[in-house]
């Protein structure tokens, strides 16, 4: 009997050892696959971004109003929502997961501008703020979005025409960057 | 007249990425240089409207922390490339393992 028990003890140990050892042999998987809807969606909402900062120098004045630019901000907000939940679902995604909540929190310093929202530099508390509670599209500046205080009514605000170089470049690259890294995970496949 | 020297601004970034990719780096360095020098160059470009005065102090510190993120953006994309990089060289080492068991014992084990 104890020897019979011997000799299932070590037949198992023996199995576990080949399970383990084909398992240490199986391809590991340290980043996801690569995903062509969020290389598409990444280059979609890429182009809708410039189209409207290269159409922003022929805008009139009234059309630079926050208030008629409020539309497209929502828009942008919704195609990079459906672009995160699509990421999240992705096994090993956290990379361009993080780098689409850079884009969001980069969106919603993008409307704080364009509402004239930040009088003063940042403050900790403020940048807290943005990281925690996002992007918001109403006509109001709120304290708890990042801006520098809490007032109503900024849709007549339009965004400094000097800004737009550089937001456009820093967008440019932040897609270029999202779409790099998913055309890494393609591992030299076509 | 901007006071950041690009060049300089440059060569810092790219040395100090260099340090942490060691031997990975040559696989990432075109897409590092590229990404740095704009990144550079937007930072001379946020400090030139300041000093003109063409943006208000709030202003340049939104733009500040906008050009923080998309560093981290490129840093992240590089993160990504070097794990690619990391995972490929495991698995083409876990073949080499795989091939020499499976020649050893004359028939396709794993």
């Amino acid at each position: 009997m104890k020897c019979n028990n011997l000799v299932n003890f070590c037949f198992r140990i023996f199995l576990l050892s080949v399970a383990i050892f084909l398992s240490a042999c199986m391809p590991i998987q340290l980043v996801s696959d690569y995903d062509e809807n969020i290389d598409k969606g990444a280059a979609a909402l890429h182009k809708k971004i410039d189209s409207y900062f290269v159409s922003f120098g022929s805008m009139s004045s009234d059309e630079r109003k926050y208030k008629n630019q409020q539309k497209f901000y929502e828009s942008v907000v919704v195609d990079l929502n459906s672009l995160k939940v699509r990421t999240s679902a992705i096994y090993k995604n956290e990379l361009t997961e993080e780098q689409l909540d850079i884009v969001e929190e980069n969106v919603a310093y993008l409307l704080l501008l364009h509402k004239g929202c930040v009088t003063s530099k940042l403050t900790t508390e403020q940048k807290k703020n943005i990281k925690q509670n996002g992007i918001d599209t109403s006509v109001n500046c709120k304290k708890s979005h990042g801006a520098s205080s809490d007032s109503s009514g900024h849709g007549d605000k339009t965004m400094n025409a000097a800004l737009v170089t550089p937001i456009k470049s820093m967008f440019d690259q932040k897609f270029g960057a999202i779409m790099a890294l998913e055309l890494a995970k393609k591992r030299g496949e076509e | 007249m901007s006071n950041i020297d690009v060049s300089e601004v440059l060569s810092s970034m790219l040395a100090a990425a260099q340090g942490v990719f060691d031997q990975k780096w040559p696989q990432v360095k075109d897409f590092a240089e590229t990404e740095f020098e704009k990144l550079a160059k937007t930072l001379s470009q946020i400090e030139k409207l300041r000093i003109t005065k063409q943006i208000t102090e709030g202003e340049a510190s939104v733009l500040l922390e906008m050009q923080k993120n998309t560093a981290r953006t490129v840093m992240l994309a590089l993160e990504g490339m070097g794990l690619v990089l990391v995972e490929q060289a495991i698995n083409a080492a876990l073949q080499v393992v795989k091939d020499m068991v499976n020649g050893a014992i004359g028939f396709v084990l794993i």
